[in-house]
């Protein structure tokens, strides 16, 4: 398809496909912190080590399944049809934010994408309402992603492929954040799910779910100094509309890696096998930094904190109402 | 064949540049769209050192980012990949045009011609007030651009009649080995180079800088590190120390600064700039008060009233300071030039054109007051 006709074509789709946005599920799920029962945050760890990946690659029906028994648990709900259904409706436009500045060896498996794509779609939401998209399309390329703008796929590009419509050109504030948002954000979701990965970050100390959503804004660049300790990503989660369009978090924890990051460096990765979910991406972020910190420790390293860079932010966000960092105030559920 | 006559046509009608503005008869190199990766634009970059664990530190500026591999430095136009780091704007070109160089504003550089003005993505400063933040703050690849190497930006200056380049519009410190090169480039064919700049540099490459360049306007955004930390994400020390540098390397240079209502308009802040400048720089160096509007994340201000601009100017004339302009004011008597001895008006200015330039080889033709700047190119003999 010549470029001129998809800049034209996606971005007059988004915006007829943006103005009947599910409501209903935003009242319900976006506004709050995404508490759970007892007032607690739950946030799901599954897990099926020797089986989501079977000689380094994926295995999508275990995928599947046990992405099923996630969101499930997550939602109280027997069938996950229903727990998705309680996320997304048909009338939504759904964006699948992921992570893929790391390649191939620490990026999203495009398995576990499209396992969420699926599962989105058996619950009634079309595929062409379902956008898969990070910064770069060639980033996205370069992790195993195929480029999708048309036909009966859920969508796959990054915000540049947009164009010069990329970003909104007036900047938005949110705190100490004042950015241009991504317009897949803006002007073509309803409705956003934060799909990223399980890795040590150089200036935030983790890369999880508070960071994958650095790549909504056009200039990341200028909020990484001490970002682990600034008030940057609570800030830019705080923004209203992304806020009220985050409904979940998916964390794609197939490989995880524990230091160097956030560039893959093979001996620094392990095979972790998991998926986190959650609705509250502070005690996602909370959940996921034990884990590296515990893998760490296992490996000698010092923690992230004697490193100086402790996802202080996590205080932060809870503070500012976004979620809870607060282990005791977070759920953990194992599933397998 | 080489890469400008490989890719490079000639426009048959006027060629409208990325800004807007019309290039009469300007070579048009191929067009790069928001979003198209490029891999030409990308030079290893000069000036870092490699850390530990394939991380590098970024010594062209005294933000000295330190860069994780697959990371850019602040101002998004640097990235390190594995260990080693590169430029991704070497001839990536997102703005072009011939301005006068009064527009600069360079007003004691050969008045009256024009410089061919060049400019890529990226910024090491977020100044809130920024007048060019659809190119400044954004990254590379989300903005348009021309594909216009080193080589090429000399040979379309010349083309165009221009005796200088102008690395102007973002910030050339960003940008820095293409400025470089094409400086070198341009000496080659008797072009000369100006840079606008920000001035925040580390001493080393803006010593390799001056070798290069054949002028420099600075933009001083005010006199307190407040200023420069909470409206510029700066700092002032490295900015005051990029001066002394200029004035030890004797090239000239000239100064900018944009008055914004209650962030930098307070007479005792300019009184004490102003005493600064005549202390550490001297009396001749020209220093234009410019008028702020408002833009970017500064919209709620409104734009510096002339009287602001007036009283300030007096105060850097009391404090001894020789050539004080208003600028952004066009037709304010603040644009003229005049001998600090007979006061006679040398050059007249409107906005940014010349309406008479009594000078004669560079002095007063009333008392022969002899006036500091480059009034004949520098690099014809
Ligand atoms: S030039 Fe850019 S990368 Fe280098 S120190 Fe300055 S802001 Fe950082």
């Amino acid at each position: 398809m010549k470029r001129r006709r998809f800049l034209k074509r996606i971005s007059s789709a988004g915006l007829v496909l943006a103005l009947g946005a599910g409501s209903a599920r935003r009242k319900a799920f976006g506004e709050s912190a995404a508490i759970s029962t007892g007032g607690k945050s739950r946030i799901i760890v599954a897990r099926r080590p020797g089986k989501l990946l079977v000689d380094g690659k994926p295995n999508p029906p275990e995928i599947s399944d046990l992405l099923g028994r996630g969101i499930c648990a997550l939602l109280d709900e027997k069938d996950c049809g229903a727990a998705w259904k309680k996320l997304f409706s048909p009338e939504d436009v759904v964006g699948v934010k992921i992570n893929t500045l790391g390649g191939k060896g620490i990026a999203n498996r495009p398995e576990t994408v499209r396992a969420v794509c699926e599962a989105l779609q058996a619950a009634g939401v079309p595929p062409q309402q379902i956008i898969v998209w990070d910064r770069l399309s060639q980033e996205m390329q370069r992790a195993g992603f195929e480029i999708v703008t048309e036909g009966d796929r859920p969508r796959c590009y990054g915000s540049d492929a947009l164009g010069d419509r990329a970003y909104r050109r007036q900047t938005e504030s949110s705190g100490s954040i004042g950015s241009c948002f991504s317009n897949i954000l803006s002007k073509q979701c309803t409705a956003l799910i934060n799909m990223g990965v399980l890795k040590d970050h150089d200036l935030s100390g983790i890369s999880i779910a508070m960071k994958n959503l650095f790549g909504v804004i056009h200039n990341p660049n200028r909020y990484h100094f001490d970002v682990h300790k600034d008030p940057y990503l609570p800030d830019l989660a705080m923004h209203p509309p992304l806020r009220q369009k985050l409904r979940l978090n998916v964390i794609d924890a197939l490989t995880a890696q524990y230091h160097n990051g956030p560039a893959y460096k093979a001996e620094y990765t392990w095979p972790f096998e998991g998926i986190l979910l959650g609705l509250d991406l502070v005690a996602v972020d909370r959940v996921g930094w034990d884990v590296i910190e515990a893998r760490r420790k296992e490996a000698g390293l010092p923690s992230l904190k004697e490193s100086g860079r402790a996802p202080e932010y996590l205080q932060i966000a809870e503070e500012k109402g976004l979620g809870f960092a607060d282990s005791a105030k977070i759920e953990t559920i194992e599933v397998t | 064949m080489n890469r400008f006559s490989r890719r490079a046509f000639l426009c048959t009608t006027a060629c409208a540049s990325l800004s807007g503005i019309v290039v009469p008869n300007a070579q048009a190199q191929r067009r790069v769209e928001p979003g198209e990766p490029d891999e030409v634009f990308v030079h290893e970059a000069r000036h870092f050192s490699r850390l530990e664990d394939t991380k590098v530190q970024c010594l062209l500026c005294p933000k000295q980012c330190r860069v994780a591999d697959k990371e850019r430095g602040y101002c998004g136009v640097r990235e390190n990949r594995d260990g080693t780091y590169y430029t991704l704007v070497y001839g990536r070109v997102c703005s072009l045009n011939v301005d006068p160089i009064e527009k600069k504003p360079l007003f004691h550089y050969l008045p009256g011609t024009n410089a061919f003005s060049v400019a890529t993505a990226g910024c090491n400063m977020e100044c809130k007030f920024c007048q060019n933040y659809e190119i400044s703050q954004f990254r590379p690849e989300q903005v348009a651009a021309y594909d216009m190497n080193h080589t090429m930006t000399a040979e379309i200056a010349k083309q165009q009649a221009c005796p200088t380049i102008a690395y102007t519009y973002s910030e050339p410190v960003v940008f820095y080995e293409y400025m470089y090169d094409a400086a070198v480039e341009g000496r080659k064919l008797g072009i000369g180079s100006v840079a606008i700049s920000n001035g925040y540099i580390q001493e080393q490459p803006l010593r390799e800088l001056c070798k290069v360049l054949t002028a420099i306007k600075i933009d001083f955004k005010a006199f307190t590190e407040k200023f420069y930390r909470e409206t510029c994400s700066g700092e002032l020390k490295p900015v005051l120390r990029t001066l002394e540098i200029l004035k030890e390397e004797r090239i000239w240079f000239e100064l900018v600064v944009l008055i914004v209502p209650t962030l930098n308009d307070s007479d005792e802040e300019n009184k004490q700039m102003a005493k600064w400048i005549h202390d550490n720089l001297g009396d001749s160096v020209p220093v234009h008060f410019s008028r702020y509007h408002p833009t970017y994340k500064i919209r709620d201000i409104p734009p510096t009233p002339v009287a602001t601009l007036e009283r300030i100017r007096n105060h850097a004339l009391d404090a001894g300071l020789k050539y004080v302009y208003l600028g952004n004011l066009p037709g304010h008597p603040g644009e003229d030039t005049c001998c600090p001895n007979c006061r006679e008006v040398l050059i007249n200015r409107t906005g940014y054109q010349i309406n008479s330039n009594q000078l004669v080889n560079g002095k007063c033709p009333k008392c022969a007051t002899a006036i500091p700047g480059v009034w004949k190119d520098p690099l014809k003999t």
